[in-house]
């Protein structure tokens, strides 16, 4: 016999955001739409509640009834990681899992497939029971309901806390008739005129004819009243197996010479790429992961300049980067791992016509130093808004060239080198005979100066204040000098060309 | 030797909203403490700061240059100097021109637009800009502003500016724009910043100065500035010299009448004036009032405000002439001339009031005439005023928007990328006036130690009384014999339609200007709508004029406290009061309207007066000279007017120095000014042989009432509309309400508690009915019939539609109506749930499954399978109460409680009815709904509580420690129980509340409409 259950997380978002803030599981708390005074609340826990806040209110309104009320939005992708890794984590007891869809207004509902788990949990009563302590151990308050029927173990799941395992299909349909039509996900609107026309119960919705319903509130209800009745065919259609492209080996002895290793990653890339390029896809990164005999594991990603299933130019770049790594100890565990993409045509091009300067070429050499150097070896500047030098610019990773960069013309202008970091000069001294000695005798005395102009500020966090100079030295350089006012010292920031 | 000083021409105060970081009056303090001659006030577009700035210089002796950075239309600007009184008048209106054809907040003019305002202006050239049109256009009165702030592009800007400045031979001038009196506002600046960017200080960037040097800086710091170029700091003094324009040469007259017969503006106004007496005597004019006339006009004419008043008599001539009912307020009420031209309808000398709180020689202001307009039909009254004088001659006076604690907390705080939910919290735990505490910050969840939450204390502190945005006045004009925009400068309001002038009514006043206030008043309206009620139902006519004075079951029901909808008197606290004061005339009206108020109950003068007046306590004067002034309010000062002149009396204050103690007793919070009268008043008392004690006691009252306190003459205005309404809620209570219902929303309580009322005094309601229900509620025989503008959601225009169905033909169902009206599928459900459906459907139930079904096409019309018939169960007494409440906020069926009062009753719960004869000291339970909160500033923390029911009301006083211990049940239950013991005194009855407790109801009633702490 076919038997289908209904986990519900209720207030699904509420839940989330006391994950997040645990200390105010004590307070009054609630989501809100946004971050803003008057922002609508969405969901209200008890403690709130007891002030006579509701959901509708605005937050600014709520606060009248309790100064001591918190509040937080949860993002609908937030929310979508988080039924993910439900998702993935009730696959533990039943390979079939389908998350609620969008028409089912509130998030943390799913149906499992309860079938053919006789020989794998003592009983129903036992299997319901291990979901729970699992989502409890999320830090999830749960309610599960184990049944025949879609309908009535959600219906149920939603009116009733704790775990309910039904015998047989009409226990439980006498059980969901009599559920309070307000527990189910019923558009705010129709809710609203169902408890005015007095149709309290699912029994009182199911008296109401079918045609009536979908005319007056649409497909949404008519459908869910379709359903109750026992008329809509729904079958489970749980989410999908997320598939993963791993391999991976015990290595024969600790192995510390990035030659061997080299050999052993060679083995399981190949068998990566064939099973890629089984399934049409190429990689677009690749990750090696060494378990050391010390108990320790490290991570290395590896980026190819275009999603590839070239295997030499892979190697080309794991062992650029083996060379670099220093193991404290030796490898007994190697595992590589792929982020696929779907394999374009220009993938799998054997016949390429190589222009005279390659942009592929350019970028493939940024691949190989990256491999070498990590990630920050090709970098860009980015121009910022701000008013001191190191503001006004950051250094982003660069992926590939521009194909085409704009040069200007015209005027000459000065190249200022600025330095990664400012460099403390020496105090002037009090006594100066030869002059001032900003970089001493190397570059002679300062000849003369520009300046100063003052940049301050960021009082709100750290307050700056630099008066800032060109200075031209006797021997020609001009370099580019302030005065710190609260370290009282000179540092160069950098020098002109 | 000291060091020749410089002027600073470039500041900006705070009047460039969201700019400027320091008050005007910062900006010229300053400037006088740092030895400077002069300093410039430049607002940006504008002239917001000019007349602070002005007061202060003409206070602290300094020369104040006004001028203006001027927006263009490429996004530069140029500073612009007032040279003379007509370079005053082309600034603005230059500024108008931008202004007007910009958005508000924004303004653009071009710079062909600049040249053609060129005369009697000085212009500093900021690099950017024609410099060959303007040099043209200024001649010698241009100049190059060289600024510098520290900045790295100063040199490489400065050296463009002198390149131009020689090529076209203009001189350069020193110069720095400075946002700020002093350096440490530089946070303040950056902050507003972000918040004229919607940014926060973190991610402004470059949007912030680069450095904190946009302050004033001392002479010597300002020549080092400038060393290599002491020329052109010499110049600043020689331009400040050329700049001779002050505020005080803007001479006001007011517009100048077409007069008959070619009489000058007195002549005009005293032959209208005794007209008027003549007409409001009956005949012959009392020796009394003609003295006061001609005391009165005598002292118009000497301070040529005639055509102020002719103008006045023009808007309320207006008024008449198309039955808008008007009435003046405030102090003109204490003159006999506005009484007699129908301006005010009290007569002062047979009130004895004072006309030298009106006007007064010594004073150099204009008199300000508020007119009380019935608040439907003001605006018709406003485009009269508009165009009688023009729109370049009439514009609305601003109202300017400051920062107080919560807005001041809510943009500091985002400003600093808080959470805005958190800065919520703050801002609701704040006063209106007092700034943030470590206390308030602690109270919130704030942590004070972090540095973040120390810049929000303090920045928020600072920013307090900021201005922040302009606003319109509510009714006040600025009206002109010239065109305003040359008096100062008119820009967009929000309003369409709307233009409002760059000046407060505080600058106005400062500056002697005239205006003319025009008021909206809800009060008015009803009894308008009640007076052509009384006319088309009853062919009763009646008039302010015609209602029967001191009629005697008026004052009784007044004396039993049954005032609901009667204006001034229907409050919580004035009902509490009218059983003590027992008003049997007009002139205790007078006083009731002006002791429930904070002036005299913190000024302790609420109970001596009732125990005088209850004969508990002898009338007694401190001073036989002082009986005149006090006698009619039995020895205790109750009105401004009696402090003025007891000051007068007792302390031998001139007429005037007795109207500037008023202006400090108004502002003794702000200013402190208050505290110069002290010794002069006590000393003066004593020697007049007036205990200490007394005039010690007299001061304390003065500044207790000072700011809350009415004037008589404002009173004796409101006073007349109270006993109007009263009069016809005594004699005709159903047309009364219907008004009353018509002219919402206004006054105390909801529709819901005025309908109740109503229908304790016997008045009947028919409920919504779509086939006879208009817009307004109607008279039908004795009964009110609910008019469809009581239906939640249905709108003017779904009622219009219904209207001219209706007029063809009567509808014949819910389908009928539904075909013909075309109405949506909401209105169609509000209507059914409201029972306007009645007559087609048997039960509201099947009316609203209907109602949602007709405006829908069958889903499969091929089948053409008929809908199925369904049945609801009809609503019971208290579920159509509870629709009604749902549907239209009140009930024509019954209250909420009713249907409840058998199950209350066997929880021993009893009616208001009940609590009011209970005898004092009695414990009781009771349970009502709430339908009023209020913890005035005056109760030491005390809460009331009004409660409803079928039968009335129950007041209870909730003392601090049960409201903190009941705090949640106390705010949000809108059904409340109650047990405490029973206070009766005087037939005034309070439950002093013990406990609060939900009564355990299975059904929950409507929740009737709160008015909460206002």
């Amino acid at each position: 016999m076919h038997r289908l259950a209904c986990v519900d997380i209720p207030a699904f978002p509420l839940q989330l955001l006391l994950k997040e803030h645990p200390d105010w599981r004590v307070l009054p708390a609630v989501v809100v739409v946004e971050e803003k005074p008057q922002a609508f609340i969405l969901w209200v826990n008890e403690k709130a509640r007891n002030f006579g806040i509701r959901p509708g209110h605005r937050y600014a309104a709520a606060l009248a009834l309790t100064r001591e009320l918190r509040a937080g939005a949860i993002s609908e992708a937030y929310v979508h990681k988080e039924v993910i890794e439900i998702t993935e984590r009730l696959r533990c007891f039943t390979p079939n899992v389908e998350p609620a869809g969008e028409k089912w207004h509130s998030p943390g509902l799913f149906w499992l497939d309860a079938s053919g788990l006789n020989h794998l949990f003592p009983s129903l009563e036992v299997w319901g029971q291990e979901i729970r302590s699992a989502l409890d151990a999320m830090n999830f308050f749960t309610s599960v309901a184990v049944g025949f029927s879609r309908f009535g173990s959600y219906a149920v799941a939603r009116a009733h806390r704790g775990l309910r395992v039904f015998e047989n299909r009409d226990e439980e349909e006498r059980t969901a008739w009599r559920v309070p039509l307000t527990r189910l996900d019923i558009p705010p609107d129709a809710q609203e005129s169902f408890l005015k026309l007095k149709v309290n119960t699912v029994e009182d919705f199911l008296r109401l004819p079918a045609k009536g319903l979908l005319k007056r509130f649409g497909p949404e209800v008519a459908e869910l009243h379709r359903l109750a009745m026992g008329d809509l065919f729904s079958p489970l259609t749980p989410a999908p197996l997320r598939e993963s492209h791993v391999q991976s080996m015990a290595l024969p002895g600790p192995v510390t010479s990035s030659e061997r290793l080299l050999f052993f990653v060679k083995q399981l890339l190949d068998a990566l790429l064939e099973d890629l390029d089984a399934k049409s896809l190429a990689l677009a990164k690749l990750f090696l992961r060494l378990e050391l005999d010390d108990h320790s594991f490290l991570e290395e990603v590896l980026r190819p300049d275009a999603s590839t299933l070239d295997s030499p130019l892979l190697i080309g770049l794991v062992r650029l980067r083996l060379e670099t790594l220093r193991l404290n100890a030796g490898a007994v565990e190697l595992l590589v791992s792929a982020e696929p993409v779907r394999k374009t045509i220009e993938q799998l091009s054997l016949l390429e016509e190589v222009p005279k300067r390659d942009p592929r070429r350019r970028n493939r050499a940024f691949a190989r130093l990256r491999a070498e150097f990590g990630d920050a070896a090709v970098v860009q500047a980015e121009l910022l808004d701000g008013h001191l030098p190191g503001a006004r610019f950051q250094w982003t990773p660069l992926e590939k060239l521009p194909t085409r960069m704009e040069t200007s013309r015209g005027s000459r202008s000065l190249i200022r080198r600025i330095y990664e970091k400012p460099m403390a000069l020496p105090p002037r001294s009090r006594h100066e005979p030869d002059g001032w000695m900003l970089r001493g005798l190397e570059f002679g005395p300062v000849k003369d100066f520009l300046g100063p102009y003052i940049l301050s500020g960021g009082w709100w966090k750290r307050t700056v204040q630099r008066e800032y100079y060109f200075v031209k030295m006797q021997q020609g350089d001009v370099f580019w000098v302030f005065y710190d006012r609260f370290r009282r010292r000179w540092f160069l920031e950098g020098r002109v060309e | 030797m000291t060091l020749a000083p410089y002027v600073p021409l470039f500041c900006k105060s705070n009047g460039s909203f969201l700019e400027g970081a320091s008050h005007p009056e910062e900006l010229v303090d300053e400037a006088y403490r740092l030895g400077l001659p002069s300093v410039a006030i430049t607002d940006r577009d504008g002239v917001y700061g000019i007349v602070k700035a002005h007061l202060k210089a003409l206070e602290v002796g300094i020369h104040l240059i006004i001028g203006s950075q001027v927006t263009i239309h490429d996004g530069s600007s140029i500073l612009l100097l007032v040279e003379n009184h007509e370079g005053y008048r082309n600034l603005c209106r230059l500024v108008t021109q931008g202004r007007l054809r910009s958005e508000k907040g924004s303004s653009s003019v071009s710079w062909r637009e600049v040249a053609e305002h060129q005369k009697g202006l000085l212009a500093l050239w900021i690099l950017q800009g024609p410099l060959k049109l303007l040099r043209e256009a200024f001649g010698s009165r241009l100049y190059a502003l060289a600024t510098r702030h520290r900045c790295d592009v100063d040199v490489q800007h400065e050296k463009a500016l002198r390149e131009q400045a020689s090529k076209y031979n203009v001189p350069v001038v020193a110069g720095m724009e400075v946002l700020y009196h002093h350096r440490e506002r530089r946070d303040l600046q950056d902050v507003l910043t972000a918040i004229r960017h919607g940014t926060t200080v973190r991610s402004a960037g470059r949007l912030l100065k680069p450095n904190a040097e946009f302050g004033l800086r001392t002479p010597i710091a300002f020549r080092e500035l400038y060393a290599d170029d002491p020329v052109a700091v010499d110049r600043t003094l020689s331009l400040a010299e050329r700049c001779t324009f002050s505020l005080q040469e803007i001479r006001y007259r007011y517009p100048a009448e077409r007069l008959p017969n070619g009489r000058t503006s007195t002549e005009y106004l005293a032959h209208l004036t005794f007209e008027g007496a003549r007409w409001r005597c009956g005949g012959d004019v009392p020796d009394d009032m003609r003295q006061q006339l001609q005391k009165e006009l005598a002292l118009i004419e000497e301070l040529d405000y005639g055509g102020y008043f002719l103008t006045m008599y023009e808007i309320v001539q207006f008024c008449r002439r198309n039955e808008i009912l008007c009435q003046g307020r405030g102090s003109a009420a204490n003159s006999s001339v506005c009484y007699c031209l129908g301006i005010t309808a009290v007569d002062p000398v047979r009130m004895g009031l004072l006309f030298e709180r009106f006007l007064s020689k010594d004073r150099a202001e204009p008199p300000d005439i508020d007119l009380d307009i019935m608040h439907q039909r003001r605006e018709e009254v406003i485009q009269f005023v508009y165009e009688k004088y023009g729109r370049d001659r009439a514009a609305m006076v601003a109202n300017v928007v400051r920062y107080r604690s919560r807005s001041a907390v809510r943009d500091v705080g985002k400003a600093l990328g808080l959470s805005e939910t958190s800065l919520d919290r703050l801002a609701k735990l704040l006063s209106h006036y007092d700034g943030p505490t470590v206390e308030s910050l602690s109270g919130a969840g704030f942590d004070p130690t972090t540095p973040d939450h120390q810049h929000l204390l303090r920045l928020a502190n600072t920013l307090l009384d900021f201005p922040r945005h302009l606003s319109i006045h509510p009714g006040g004009f600025l009206l002109g014999h010239e065109p305003v925009y040359q008096l100062v400068p008119i820009e967009n309001a929000t309003m369409e339609d709307r233009t409002v002038i760059q000046w407060d009514k505080d600058d106005i006043e400062a500056l002697g200007l005239f205006k003319v206030d025009l008021l909206g008043l809800g009060a008015l309206t009803q009894l308008d709508l009640c007076f052509r009620l009384l006319r088309e139902h009853r062919g009763v006519e009646l008039s302010m004029a015609t209602i029967p004075p001191d009629d005697e079951a008026t004052f009784d029901m007044i004396c039993r406290s049954e005032t609901v909808g009667v204006f001034q008197i229907e409050s919580r606290a004035q009902m509490a009061m009218l059983p003590r004061l027992k008003p049997r005339h007009y002139y205790d009206l007078v006083i009731e309207v002006s002791i429930v108020r904070p002036g005299p109950i913190t000024g302790g003068m609420v109970h001596p007066y009732l125990r005088r007046r209850n004969g508990e306590e002898p009338i007694t004067y401190p001073h036989a000279m002082l009986k005149p002034v006090l006698e009619k309010t039995l020895g205790i000062p109750l009105f401004q007017e009696q402090v003025m002149r007891l000051a007068v009396v007792a302390a031998d204050y001139t007429p005037g120095e007795a109207d500037q103690l008023r202006r400090d007793m108004a502002a003794w919070r702000k200013t402190g000014r208050i505290e110069r009268h002290r010794e002069r008043l006590v000393t003066r008392m004593q020697a007049k042989g007036i205990a200490t004690e007394f005039a010690e006691r007299v001061f304390q009252q003065i500044t207790g009432f000072g700011e809350y306190g009415f004037p008589e003459s404002h009173a004796a205005s409101f006073a007349l509309i109270s006993y109007a309404d009263a009069y016809l809620l005594c004699h005709y209570p159903a047309e009364f309400i219907c008004a009353l219902l018509n002219a919402q929303p206004m006054g105390f309580y909801s529709p819901a508690t005025i309908i109740d009322d109503g229908r304790r005094r016997g008045v009947h309601y028919l409920p919504v009915d779509v086939r006879t229900s208009n817009w307004d509620c109607t008279m039908v025989g004795e009964a009110v019939r609910m008019g469809l503008r009581y239906v939640k959601g249905l709108g003017k225009n779904d009622w219009e539609r219904i209207e001219a169905a209706r007029h063809q033909n009567a509808f014949a169902s819910m389908e009928d109506c539904s075909r013909r009206t075309g109405l949506d599928e909401k209105a169609l459900t509000v209507l059914a749930e409201a029972g306007a459906f009645q007559g087609f459907e048997a039960t509201r139930r099947s009316a609203l499954w209907k109602a949602r079904g007709l405006r829908k096409e069958d889903p499969d019309t091929f089948l053409s399978v008929p809908e199925v018939d369904v049945s609801f169960p009809e609503l019971d007494p208290f579920e159509t109460i509870a629709w009604d409440y749902d549907a239209s906020s009140h009930s024509t069926h019954g209250h909420p409680l009713a249907p409840l009062r058998e199950v209350l009753k066997v929880q021993r719960l009893p009616d208001a009815r009940t609590v009011a004869g209970m005898r004092n000291g009695r414990r009781v339970r009771y349970a009502g709904l709430v339908i009023c909160r209020q913890r005035p500033g005056t109760a030491s923390g005390v809460t009331f509580m009004t409660l409803e029911d079928e039968t009335g009301f129950v007041n209870l006083v909730v003392w601090p420690k049960k409201f903190q211990e009941y705090a949640v049940l106390a705010k949000t239950t809108p059904f409340l129980g109650v047990t405490g013991k029973v206070q009766s005194e005087q037939s005034v009855v309070h439950i002093v509340v013990d406990e609060l407790w939900k009564p355990s109801l299975s059904l929950e009633p409507n929740r009737i409409k709160s008015r909460d702490f206002h």
